[in-house]
């Protein structure tokens, strides 16, 4: 009986054993079942060099495993392959211990982003916490090679429990794998370097998000809170060779963070990061525990790197309750990504989520102005009720969700104002919306679909769950890499001091106005463009205290200088009127 | 007869109050200071959460205004600014009662040295304030010309502090930069403004195939009609070109513009 699912007891000599040295049958159980059996792999044979998998002696409990009587059933057995097995479980573990889970959203916290909470009077508040300039990097504030450290947002959005955070964790526990390789164009890397990065990452007890409660308490809650932002540490982001062998370093890296966002329609269900966050510890003794926060209400939210708190005015986002904080969370995750990951496992509904998300698609591409505006569109359908290995193929899905349906406009009257304004001022006829197709072209850059199965319809098979993991992260690659090559071409092109600016004012405007939201002007706003003389002046004060935080020590250069100024002034003022300044009379 | 203080209320009081209104409005910075002496980065009072270093690091806190400009404060830059300004017009504007011609000149130049020896008492300030947004010079216009220091002047002020040239018509030259005292090293900075009621001189050269044969012989025949030997690339101001106008562009042009 194993009693961790990195090691176990062999079935045979009864010895501990842990997937380095030992391995389950695909035959004889192996169905990632904690009962199954596991055999060592080690050669007991007396002086054996070769150690594992000895192919000379045959002398491992593997091999006395195997019925040697007939080579056609000894041929059923084989080993099952331990790293896809190991990353299915990390990726799919649910800790079902409260006091663990609720370390676990503690540390998690760390990682929001953004959170719209309703206080008593059912006012909505932003919150805005330091995470984006926490993971970006600070020292790369220079203009030049903008391109090689701008990171790229992908936004993983979707209905409540469908996997979000699962899918976040995946990929970035795959970039995590990717930055074991040596290699600084390739993506490989050796199996048991691999185990013992999952097992590091295991013994961290988070990376990533925090996924479904295991606790049978929380089973109907949502799990998490707000916005995250994680970075990436995949080493695949490059351009191409060219650069891989100009540019040294990270600079030839795109970082890319990755957005696990709220789940939509859970309604006002309290999230099981909420609930952590109010609700008193227990101990293992059943006493109450008194932390931080404990006796807060849910209408307090977390202080620990607030970054600013701005009440959100805009009227569509107040009146229709958690579908409006939904409508926010899209909209402003539609204007900032690159790559939008839209998370579903309802067959059925396929279209209306299509409807759903091309509506947010359509908001997003009125309401942001002097940025690209078309995103790759991934529509995942991850761990769905019904699985068919067919559906594996891309272009089988694709066919599937995207093709087959009526106008898309006809039941949307969002989508069928947008058709009708885009039509309008298309003059030519061939480039108008008159297919669904014509209108995912409008909208998005591209749409690629991918399929993730539920761990239990692949069990015994979790390499096809890993291959499927290590696909939707090629999709989500490639996509980011069009995303950059697309914004290189643009006008628009910033660096991450700037970002962290225009992020700031995207959460400003998008909670006060309901207008397009211009990110030049939100990124040029601020720079002074003075046109009369107090606007130089004040432009020479912002110059002389950005030189000196001291004022005491300019004090005496600010005042002489403006006073010299007004004087040239007057001087200008009396020879262009040409009269002598005591001649001009005060008005009257 | 007007008040140095008259003068002073009104207008240019009203320029000091709007210009730091605009300052406080736009561009402040928190002044709060970390323990080790880091400033915090966090602009905009708005979105002023907490402050942030450029170091990374973080501390809870509001906004904090500079002690400078309390109310108090403000009032007294004001009201000195208006003693020094009282002080100047006294000096340079009440000299004479019936300035004209000479005396005017000899204002001009009072005014001028005056300018000089204010700018260059910081000159050590200077060399590391620049602005590509306000003539420093003067805080009164977008400056258009850059000398080698990297301080840029507006036209007026290229022709109040220059010397007129004695090689081009309507040029000056800058003969060391008045803020940072950094003097031109190899030769004078000349500038070239465009003469007073002038305006931008275009020559624009059609396409047509064949026909551009037309332009280039109209050109040689204006400049054989001028005779002064002066390339017609220094006639105008910008030269554009459209289809086979195009490829005579580089014609006109010198070889080094070229390259």
């Amino acid at each position: 009986m194993k009693d961790h699912f990195w090691d176990g007891v062999c079935e045979v000599c009864e010895k501990r054993v842990s997937f380095y040295n030992a391995r389950q049958c695909t035959f004889c159980g192996g169905k990632d079942s904690s009962d199954d059996p596991i055999y060592c792999i080690t050669c007991t044979e007396y002086g054996c060099t070769t150690r594992k998998n000895c192919q000379e002696h045959r002398a491992s409990c593997w091999d006395r495993h195997i019925p040697s009587q007939s080579a056609k059933v000894a041929a059923k057995h084989r080993m099952a392959d331990p790293l896809p097995e190991l990353f299915v479980k990390v990726i799919t573990h649910s800790e079902a211990d409260t006091q663990k889970l609720r370390q676990l959203h503690e540390q998690d916290e760390n990682a929001r982003w953004l959170k719209i909470r309703r206080d008593n009077d059912g006012r909505l508040d932003l919150f805005i916490y330091d995470r984006f300039m926490q993971e970006c990097d600070r020292s790369q504030s220079g203009n030049r090679k903008t391109t090689y450290h701008y990171p790229s947002f992908v936004s993983f959005i979707g209905d409540t429990s469908v996997g979000k955070s699962t899918l976040v964790r995946a990929m970035l526990v795959l970039g995590r794998l990717y930055s074991l390789s040596s290699s600084s164009t390739d993506q490989s890397f050796s199996d048991e370097a691999a185990i013992d990065e999952l097992r590091m990452i295991k013994e961290e007890g988070i990376y990533g998000p925090v996924t479904r409660s295991g606790n049978i308490d929380h089973l109907t809650d949502p799990t998490t809170s707000g916005v995250h932002l994680y970075r990436d540490v995949g080493k695949a982001m490059f351009k191409d060779s060219h650069r891989a062998s100009t540019h040294s370093g990270r600079l030839t890296q795109y970082p890319m963070l990755l957005v696990d966002c709220e789940g939509f329609r859970a309604g006002e269900a309290m999230t099981n990061a909420e609930r952590m966050e109010s609700e008193p510890g227990v101990d293992s003794r059943g006493r109450l525990l008194s932390t931080v926060g404990n006796n807060r209400g849910r209408s307090a939210s977390r202080q620990k790197n607030l970054l600013s708190q701005i009440p959100v005015l805009a009227p569509c986002y107040g009146y229709s309750g958690k579908d409006g904080v939904d409508l926010f969370y899209a909209r402003f995750l539609y204007a900032i990504s690159d790559v939008v990951v839209f998370v579903t496992k309802e067959d059925q509904r396929i279209q209306s989520e299509l409807i759903r998300v091309l509506e947010w698609a359509s908001a997003a591409v009125l309401k942001s102005v002097n940025h690209p505006s078309r995103k790759t569109l991934i529509i995942v359908r991850n761990m769905p009720s019904f699985h068919d290995p067919a559906l594996y193929k891309r272009d089988g899905l694709e066919e599937i969700y995207l093709r087959g349906h009526p106008n898309l406009w006809d039941d949307s009257p969002i989508l069928r104002e947008f058709v009708e304004g885009y039509n309008r001022k298309e003059e030519r006829f061939e480039l108008r919306i008159t297919s669904n197709r014509r209108l995912y072209e409008v909208l998005f850059k591209k749409i690629r679909c991918c399929y993730i199965p539920r761990a239990k319809e692949v069990m015994g098979q979790s390499h096809e769950l890993f291959e499927q993991y290590k696909e939707l992260r090629s999709v989500v690659e490639l996509s980011v890499r069009d995303g950059n090559e697309l914004r290189e071409l643009s006008f628009m092109k910033y660096n991450v001091p700037t970002l962290s600016h225009i992020l700031n004012r995207a959460f400003q405007h998008f909670s006060s106005s309901e207008e397009p939201f211009d990110f030049y002007l939100a990124a040029r706003g601020d720079n002074p463009n003075p046109r009369s003389m107090p606007d130089h002046l004040a432009n020479f004060l912002r110059h002389t205290s950005e030189y000196s935080s001291n004022n005491d020590s300019m004090y005496e250069m600010v005042i002489d200088v403006i006073t010299i100024s007004l004087v040239i002034y007057t001087q200008r003022l009396f020879e262009s009127g040409k009269s002598h300044p005591d001649s001009i009379q005060p008005p009257i | 007869m007007t008040s140095p203080d008259d003068i002073f209320d009104r207008d240019l009081h009203r320029i000091c109050d709007e210009g730091i209104n605009a300052y406080l409005s736009k561009f402040e910075s928190c002044s709060y200071k970390f323990p080790e002496g880091a400033p915090c980065v966090s602009r905009l009072e708005a979105l002023h959460g907490h402050h942030t270093s450029s170091g990374g690091q973080t501390a809870q806190g509001p906004f904090l205004r500079e002690e400078a400009w309390t109310d108090e404060r403000r009032r007294l830059w004001i009201s000195e600014i208006r003693l020094r300004f009282s002080g100047y017009y006294d000096q340079f504007f009440r000299g004479g009662d019936n300035a004209h011609g000479s005396e005017v000149e000899s204002r001009e130049h009072r005014i001028l040295e005056e300018r000089k020896t204010v700018h260059t008492k910081y000159h050590k300030d200077w060399a590391s304030i620049r602005s590509n947004k306000t003539c420093l010079s003067c805080l009164q216009a977008v400056p258009d010309h850059v000398l080698g220091c990297g301080h840029s002047y507006c036209p007026r002020c290229i022709q109040e502090l220059g010397k007129s040239s004695s090689h081009f018509e309507c040029a000056w030259d800058m003969l060391g930069c008045v803020l940072c005292k950094s003097p031109e090293q190899e030769r004078p900075h000349l500038v070239k403004l465009r003469a007073r009621c002038a305006g931008v001189r275009v020559l624009a050269l059609d396409g047509g195939g064949i026909r551009g044969i037309v332009e280039l012989i109209l050109l040689r025949s204006i400049d054989d009609a001028i005779g002064l030997k002066i390339p017609v690339r220094d006639m105008v101001d910008l030269i554009v070109g459209t289809s086979t106008g195009e490829p005579i562009i580089p014609k006109l042009l010198p070889h080094q513009l070229l390259h």
